[in-house]
């Protein structure tokens, strides 16, 4: 039952997809034209050539002397060369039509689509589903239903009407032949769909298990050394063997019943050539019927078998393009953040202030709790506490990456729930730990927050942030491409850059994050003498780890398990004899 | 490819066993036209029914023949390409796991990857299609030459000419379509590489509100991807309609000419023979057409054998000694150990001797690039010293079985290796089948036990692929426990605590060291606080092991140390 509404509702996220096709609706129009224009070329060709073998039989067995057999099949031969070519011109036509216009609309659209939808998803979205599950559904997906699309206009605008039409026709010739014909058609639809069906079993058990493989190879590459390090390879190969053994099994199965079902088909053909034979005989010999005419039936039972095995192959593919319709569908439908278009008016007294802010990012789980802030313009905010407490969540609420669930967070007295997110975001400059550079040259890594800065300017930002130099050294400067792997940047100096590209930017506010590991000491001493510059002046939010950060900030916010648990000067929190107090000692006074 | 054709050795039996069944289904496809033909000759023209149903009866017993044989070579060649397909895997799979480090980062673990699965997806794909038509091409076609010979010579002729029209088709389409499918492969990199980093850069691309560009660039990449995927699709599908074209226009031919040979008298032929001739037409044009298709796809297996291939060059780690399996006592000595990766042009590590007792805790401090951690490598055996020798115990490593000392050596690696399944499948895997109280015992000195009792599924809880679940603390916790459990003479822990705040990597180290105590323990690290409380500290920079001693000795006389106990205490903390 529950199998059963699931199919239902991926019928329709294909409806919706097809819907969303209006662009293309001529073109498809077109195409079932062409097909119009093909089955009647198909009809045609077995007529004329019966008739055609049907002269020279009579001519054979007769010869009329004096009466040309070449002058009486000329025109008949002439007709057939030009149906064939205007088969070979229409086929092609709209093999090109499909292409271009299914195909482009369906691989290419859709793709970006998918890409343009991305942009108006909140953060949340993009970080609670892993990446390679968004990157299958843009690839994998939307080309399973391209593929699959193409096969199945195919066989609905062609097949079906190609079936109907040469039934119509053969029942014109000949009823009684037609009828032996057309008796096996429902036996070889009905046979190619139960094994399609079965087939569909075993491909779906064995796509699953290639991805069970895929994910234990994935683990074995990634994990290389620690595998070793523990005698695990065995373990892994047996794991392996495990699934391969299994995925070998249900590869034989799949790939045979869908092997099969041309030769089934084939073979119902066959009986239906051999019905005509045995007929034809008893109706050529008893009732004089004309040899021409069993000819045509028997090209025409020929003929049969091509869009029978096109309706059985659609038929399943139709089953994979649901399945990947429903997963875009999925996506493209998802709740996109409310865009606003005011823009956070400019100037203002630069101060930042939390009021009543509360949030979580699951609804049972409470993080932050009335929180209230004010921070004056050029203020220093240290956030401090272990790993994993949230520091990262207060980020996440000044640059609305997340939105407060009540409480209003003010950038110069304006609730900035009220404006663009863009107009937020414009006023902050930020550096990670996760130092983000994209694949580009390093000037464009560094022009990221002003695109129209000149060459000068950037040399002066990577001057300040002490990076200049060992730009230089790259074999292109600053147009060396980040990215390939000829160029080795080591973190700290990525680190550099984004601190460059801070300030470039020239924000009034700033979030910074000093975390520097797998920084060799001299770097980490440039990083902070450039964090220092960039700090100089302006108002920041600072994930501290360095003592001095911490001790001259103007307000420490002490967070354990995402609540901030005191907050005040780091005279007054060791006074208090707190979380921060017992921080401070475990880092600094461990000896 | 020629490491790969191998592969399908073990079958030959089963293939060739396969091609015959496969011949035969198609000599019976030959079989019904002939008949057919003979029933048209004969019975009608003789008004002999009774001729016509002993024909029938014929075709029947061929057509069943046919499809019985058809049915079986099917059945016998999909279980050989499973096969084939499943032989590779697990070949290329151990392969790669028997790679020496060089060789595994070489080609590099996403590569690898993709050669392990889509690569031999693709070519047993093509092994699938080809070994069905392998067979089949050269029966059809040489099968409807005979027959047609048979019937007519000249006409015949016109059969063999359509094999080079064809050809003059197939040749420049699959030449044209291989680029194009190579720079449509570029471009889905490019369309997944930028969407892979708008998605893992979001908060950055958002904070710089770059989220417009950014897509425009995919839009740009998709298009051109589109584009040679469609022109690609536009060369092969040219291929059906011209060859479908040619067979016809030969069929008109032939009627052609045997209408002008019944008129002219000379080799006049019956039109029933005519049919057949344009029936077998229709077999070899089939075969023929088939053959193009493989030689279109072939080229795209060839690349993913080729890359496979590369694979199978791999040396693969040479075997040591055969030592008897052992506990060691815990004593190591580096003797002029250096090492240099290959194709550098400086050593990692340069010359590094050091004297470590049983049950000393050691540290190993130093920035990035010192080499602290290519010795933990040579320590584990996963690269052989290239000067110099490492001892256990007095005994040289060279003489040890590498599983040995990997068996003595219990150890966190850098780069956290989290594996899917449960947490306790994950911490077991440092010793199977631990007792429980063992397991959770090493999950509560790695300070884990706050975080189980939060989950409602504890030790069961599942992990993602990867521990994406699992914050950097996490996986560092998991893995330490893993090690804790594995109870071994050595414990290394490279640069394990990290992503530990201080107050939980103090916590941790006072229950390790009671857990452990005895036993020779080597932390590496950068962070001063994780070495300072070592018995003895040995200070590396740029592969050179620079001085050692305890915290106050190097504090006081070693510049690098000073350096790094400056920076990391704010400068102002002395």
């Amino acid at each position: 039952m529950k199998q059963e509404q699931k199919t239902h509702v991926s019928a329709d996220a294909l409806i919706q997809l097809l819907k969303g096709a209006k662009a293309i609706r001529w073109q498809l129009a077109l195409g079932v034209l062409m097909s119009l224009v093909l089955v009647v070329c198909a009809l045609i060709i077995p007529t004329q050539m019966g008739a055609l073998v049907q002269l020279l039989i009579d001519y054979f067995d007769a010869p009329k002397m004096g009466a040309s057999v070449l002058a009486q099949l000329a025109p008949g031969l002439l007709a057939m060369a030009g149906v064939y070519l205007l088969r070979a011109a229409v086929s092609y036509g709209k093999m090109q039509l499909l292409n271009r216009a299914v195909s482009r609309y369906f691989t290419c659209n859709l793709r970006i689509q998918i890409s343009d939808k991305i942009q108006r998803l909140p953060v949340s979205f993009v970080d609670h589903t892993p990446v390679g599950d968004i990157l299958s559904r843009m690839t994998e997906d939307v080309s399973r239903i391209g593929n699959s699309l193409h096969t199945v206009l195919d066989t609905v605008t062609g097949g079906f009407l190609q079936i109907l039409a040469i039934a119509v026709v053969m029942f014109l010739q000949n009823w009684q032949l037609s009828l032996a014909v057309i008796a096996f058609m429902p036996v070889s639809i009905w046979l190619s769909a139960k094994i399609a069906g079965r087939s569909e079993t075993y491909f779906h058990q064995m796509f699953k298990q290639s991805g069970e493989l895929y994910s234990v190879v994935e683990e074995a590459y990634t994990n290389y050394a620690t595998t070793k390090a523990y005698n695990l390879e065995e373990h892994c190969a047996r794991r392996h063997a495990e699934i391969n053994d299994a995925r070998r099994v249900s590869e034989a199965k799949a790939t045979y019943l869908s092997a099969i079902v041309q030769p089934v088909i084939a073979a119902s053909n066959s009986l239906a050539y051999i019905a005509i034979n045995l007929l034809g005989g008893w109706l050529i010999v008893r009732q004089g019927v004309p040899v021409g005419v069993i000819v045509t039936l028997v090209l025409f039972a020929r003929q049969f078998s091509e869009p029978l095995e096109q309706i059985s192959n659609g038929l399943s593919t139709l089953q994979q393009a649901k399945a990947a319709a429903r997963r875009v569908v999925d996506l493209l439908e998802l709740p996109e953040e409310a865009p606003i278009e005011q823009d956070l008016p400019a100037g203002g007294d630069g101060s930042v202030e939390f009021r009543h802010v509360d949030f979580s990012y699951e609804p049972d789980t409470e993080l932050i709790q009335d929180l209230n802030l004010h921070v004056e313009k050029g203020q220093h905010v240290a956030i401090v506490g272990p790993t994993g407490a949230g520091k990262t969540t207060i980020v996440n609420l000044l640059m609305r990456f997340y939105d407060v669930d009540s409480g209003s967070i003010l950038l110069s007295g304006h609730d900035i729930a009220d404006y663009s997110r863009a107009s937020t975001r414009d006023r902050f400059g930020m550096v990670l730990q996760d130092t983000w550079l994209f694949g580009g040259t390093i000037a464009e890594n560094i022009a990221f927050g002003k695109p129209d800065a000149t060459r000068e300017e950037i040399i002066r930002a990577c001057d300040e942030a002490y990076c200049d130099h060992f730009i230089r050294t790259l074999p292109q400067g600053y147009d060396t491409v980040i990215g390939s792997d000829t160029v080795s940047i080591s973190s700290g100096q990525k680190q550099l850059l984004t601190i460059a590209r801070a300030l470039l930017a020239q924000r009034e506010l700033l979030i910074l994050d000093e975390a520097t590991s797998n920084v060799d000491t001299r770097t980490e001493l440039l990083i902070q003498k450039a964090m220092d510059r960039l700090m100089r002046d302006r108002t920041c939010f600072i994930i501290a780890h360095r003592l001095s950060t911490i001790v001259d900030a103007d307000l420490i916010l002490v967070l354990r398990d995402g609540r901030i648990v005191e907050q005040g000067k780091h005279r007054d929190l060791l006074e208090k004899k707190g979380f921060y107090y017992e921080i401070y000692k475990s880092q600094y006074d461990i000896a | 490819m020629k490491e790969i054709l191998p592969y399908l050795k073990p079958y030959r039996g089963r293939i060739a066993l396969a091609m015959l069944l496969v011949a035969a289904a198609t000599v019976c496809d030959l079989l019904l036209p002939t008949l057919m033909n003979d029933i048209l000759n004969n019975g009608v023209r003789q008004s002999d029914f009774a001729y016509i149903v002993r024909c029938c009866a014929w075709m029947l017993a061929v057509a069943a023949a046919g499809l019985a044989a058809l049915l079986a070579g099917r059945k016998i060649s999909c279980d050989v390409v499973a096969g084939f397909n499943a032989d590779l895997r697990t070949d290329v799979f151990s392969l790669v796991n028997n790679m020496t480090f060089e060789e595994f980062n070489a080609i590099g673990a996403a590569a690898l990857l993709s050669r392990s699965t889509y690569d031999i997806g693709t070519v047993s794909w093509v092994a699938s299609m080809i070994s069905g038509s392998l067979i089949t091409i050269p029966v059809l076609f040489f099968g409807g030459v005979i027959l047609a010979l048979r019937k007519d010579v000249t006409m015949s002729l016109i059969l063999l000419l359509f094999v080079p029209a064809i050809f003059l088709i197939v040749r420049p389409i699959s030449k044209r379509i291989g680029p194009l499918h190579e720079t449509s492969d570029k471009y889905i990199d490019i369309q997944n590489d930028v969407m892979r980093e708008r998605l893992h850069g979001i908060r950055v691309i958002r904070a710089f509100n770059k989220e417009a560009s950014l897509q425009q660039k995919i839009a740009d990449a998709t298009h051109v991807m589109a584009e040679n995927i469609i022109n690609a699709n536009v060369q092969m599908g040219l291929l059906s309609p011209a060859a479908v074209l040619l067979v016809n226009l030969a069929g008109v031919a032939i009627i052609w000419l045997g209408g002008w040979r019944m008129e002219t008298g000379s080799h006049a032929i019956s039109g029933g023979d005519i049919f057949a001739i344009i029936q077998y037409l229709a077999l070899v044009a089939n075969g023929v057409l088939m053959g193009g298709f493989a030689m279109v796809m072939l080229p795209h297996a060839k690349v993913a054998a080729d890359r496979i291939g590369e694979i199978f060059h791999a040396t693969g780690m040479q075997e040591t000694a055969k030592g008897a399996e052992h506990t060691f006592g815990g004593e190591i000595a580096f003797e002029h150990v250096s090492f240099r990766y290959e194709g550098a042009s400086e050593a990692a590590v340069q010359d590094v001797s050091m004297h470590i007792l049983p049950g000393q805790k050691i540290a190993v401090i130093g920035g990035t690039g010192s080499g602290k951690s290519t010795l933990v490598q040579l320590l584990l055996s996963f690269r052989l010293p290239t000067e110099g020798q490492i001892l256990f115990d007095g005994v040289s490593a060279s003489q040890i079985d590498r599983g040995v000392i990997r068996k003595n050596i219990s150890c966190v690696l850098q780069k956290t290796a989290v594996y899917s399944g449960s947490i306790r499948h994950n911490i077991e895997m440092g010793r199977p089948g631990a007792e429980e109280a063992d397991i959770l015992e090493a999950a509560d000195i790695a300070q884990l036990t706050p975080f189980l009792n939060s989950l409602p599924e504890h030790l069961e809880h599942p992990l993602q692929q990867s521990g994406k679940n699992l914050s950097g603390g996490q996986k560092q916790r998991l893995c330490i426990a893993r090690a804790i459990l594995k109870d071994a003479p050595i414990y290394v822990f490279d640069d394990s605590f990290s992503a530990l705040d201080f107050l939980t990597e103090a916590n941790l180290r006072r229950r390790l060291n009671e857990k452990i105590q005895g036993k020779t323990q080597i932390v590496i690290t950068q962070r001063i606080t994780s070495a300072m409380n070592a018995d003895h500290i040995f200070v590396m920079d740029r592969g050179r092991l620079v001085d050692h001693g305890v915290h106050a000795e190097l504090l006081s006389r070693c510049k690098i140390y000073q350096e790094i106990y400056a920076s990391q205490t704010g400068g102002d903390a002395k």
